[in-house]
């Protein structure tokens, strides 16, 4: 069962009975706890496709770290995607092109992220700094939620709306639809996730 | 703490399962990273099928403190109380290898409340600020569509001619339809007798065809227990039929059942009460055993073992045991008067013979005087 609430109100579980929560880390305290980047983590994912009984088990998992001058490490992870913080951001760069920006931080007054890219015009912003999240049983305490909103900037598409879920020391535990919709079923959600010894990468990158 | 207006609560979002969709498809299809695919999802923009209305961008064209003016106005569907985005365009995000410019930041600056409207401009006051809004900086809004001006109404008579033309039309294809259908009940018996006819056909053949199929799978069967040998070992008995020479063995069908007979001749021999088998038999074709045969042989005797059955179940030896020669009295004197006979003329013949013999006394008597004078010389030695 898996189920996202606030911090104030009751838990309301929903469906996700096909994960196993398995941890070998321990949560941090530092503001980019949210999304703690190091060698060796990894998460694995469970990709629900709604309506069916699809599920989709994604890993992923940083294998290299790499520092730079006067800017802050990059991250490589094993699918190809590269990884840093900036500035309370999280940058994920995709090796097909294409930018995803998470913030991490707590609200501030700055207002949400905006940017284009590829096409697409994307807003994110932290509705929730201190949610629960319960996943096939086990509640994510302080999870931030960020919502993010795309469409495409070019004639008028629908707006996609989402919302993610980062516990404090793990990182995205889940992912669901905004606003939630009656079910609340989580579209993402994470069924593994710890520290190992990356494979090896050398000649890559 | 500053939220971000929360957009218009609406029904599910679609757009983002079919991207999801879209991507665990990909996923499983490509074994590419769904992440990978997510973040390809927002590179190829895929679309949701519903559209709304469409945002408009627009730019700041001047600003006076909390007071904006916009170069969009009525003509561009900006309407007086709509509200205006303010953003503003930073450096580009470039990948941190290659330089790619990957996105573009669009920085909110604040909101802007329209409350003067003219053809191309607007002016309108902050409401929210995140920024000081700068000359240049993007003015978003969701443009307002223009009502179309109404068509002129039709002319009365116009509305009534069409009407009248119209009806006049409908009424002409009830009465044309209403012929063609009074047609249809004849035609329809026709084709339901010919359905009804190789309905029955068909079933009939259906019928067939199952009774054929099961005769087919029986005699598979049997052919498939013969092959197998199940069908001799378990239903198969074997028989024997043993017939004399005077006998005959007759073979009828009656359909699947095979009738064989076995009839006598109509010569049978019948054995005489109180005599015995072979004098009757000797007696009754004189071809039975006589004196030669009883040395030589018999030409009727039997050569095999298959003989000697069918002859042992002839109509005349039924029930009796078969008789040696010696049994019959002038046999045994016949043999015994043949044997002395043949005795005496050897005996004469060997007699015969030493008598023809030349000198055969004189050798004796010579023989036996010289006995006598050898036995006179042994005793003068002594």
């Amino acid at each position: 069962m898996a189920g996202v609430m606030g911090a104030a109100t009751a838990p309301s579980e929903m469906a996700a009975d096909t994960v196993t929560m398995r941890s070998t880390a321990s949560s941090g305290t530092d503001e980019m706890a949210h999304y703690p980047l190091g060698v060796g983590r990894y998460w694995v994912y469970l990709y629900h496709e709604r309506d069916t009984e699809v599920v989709t088990e994604v890993e992923r998992q940083i294998v290299r770290q790499e520092a730079r001058q006067g800017a802050s490490d990059l991250f490589f992870f094993a699918d190809g995607t590269i990884a840093y913080a900036e500035e309370g951001k999280i940058y994920e760069m995709g090796s097909n092109g294409g930018v995803n920006i998470i913030p991490i931080e707590k609200p501030s007054a700055s207002g949400p992220i905006r940017y284009r890219s590829q096409g697409l015009q994307i807003e994110k912003w932290v509705a929730a700094n201190d949610t629960a999240v319960v996943i096939d049983g086990h509640r994510f305490e302080r999870c931030l939620e960020v919502v993010t909103r795309f469409r495409p900037d070019e004639s008028g598409g629908n707006e996609v709306s989402y919302s993610s879920f980062y516990a404090s020391g793990i990182g995205l535990v889940g992912r669901q639809q905004w606003p939630t919709d009656a079910s609340g079923t989580l579209a993402v959600t994470l069924s593994e996730y710890g520290t190992r010894q990356p494979p090896s990468t050398d000649g890559q990158l | 703490m500053s939220h971000p207006p929360h957009p218009v609560a609406r029904p599910p979002a679609r757009g983002l399962c079919t991207i999801q969709a879209g991507v665990s498809w990909l996923a499983r299809s490509s074994g590419l990273h769904v992440a990978t695919l997510w973040l390809l999802s927002l590179a190829l923009g895929f679309l949701p099928a519903e559209t709304s209305a469409s945002t408009a961008i627009a730019k700041v064209s001047a600003v006076d403190g909390a007071e904006v003016i916009i170069d969009a106005g009525r003509a561009d569907g900006l309407t007086e109380t709509a509200k205006v985005t303010l953003l503003r365009e930073g450096d580009p995000i470039a990948h941190p290898l290659t330089g790619e410019v990957l996105g573009i930041p669009q920085e909110p600056v604040g909101t802007v409340h329209i409350y003067e409207v003219d053809d191309h401009s607007a002016r309108g006051g902050l409401v929210k600020m995140y920024s000081d809004p700068l000359v240049g900086d993007l003015a978003e809004f969701k443009p307002t569509m223009v009502a179309a001006k109404p068509a002129p109404a039709p002319e009365v008579e116009q509305v009534k001619e069409r009407v009248e033309k119209l009806s006049q039309n409908v009424e002409e294809y009830r009465r044309r339809s209403e012929q063609r259908l009074g047609t249809y009940p004849d035609f329809a018996r026709r084709v339901l007798d010919e359905i009804a006819a190789m309905k029955s056909y068909l079933v009939s053949l259906d019928g067939r065809m199952v009774e054929l199929e099961e005769q087919q799978n029986e005699h598979h069967f049997r052919l498939s227990s013969v092959l197998s040998g199940e069908y001799r070992q378990e239903d198969m008995k074997e028989f024997t039929i043993r017939y004399a020479p005077d006998t005959q063995v007759r073979l009828r069908a009656a359909g699947k059942t095979l009738m064989i007979d076995v009839v006598a001749d109509s010569l049978r021999m019948t054995p005489v009460p109180g005599e015995s088998v072979a004098m009757a038999d000797s007696e009754a074709d004189g071809d039975g055993p006589g004196l030669l045969s009883m040395f030589f042989g018999s030409d009727d005797e039997p050569e095999s073992i298959d003989d000697v059955e069918m002859s042992t179940e002839t109509p005349m030896d039924m029930g009796d045991a078969e008789v040696p020669w010696y049994t019959s009295v002038y046999h045994l004197a016949a043999g015994v008067g043949l044997i002395l006979a043949l005795l005496i003329m050897v005996f004469l013949v060997i007699k015969r013979r030493y008598s023809d013999v030349d000198g055969l006394d004189d050798f004796d008597d010579e023989y036996e005087g010289y006995l006598d004078d050898e036995e006179e010389e042994d005793k003068d030695e002594y």
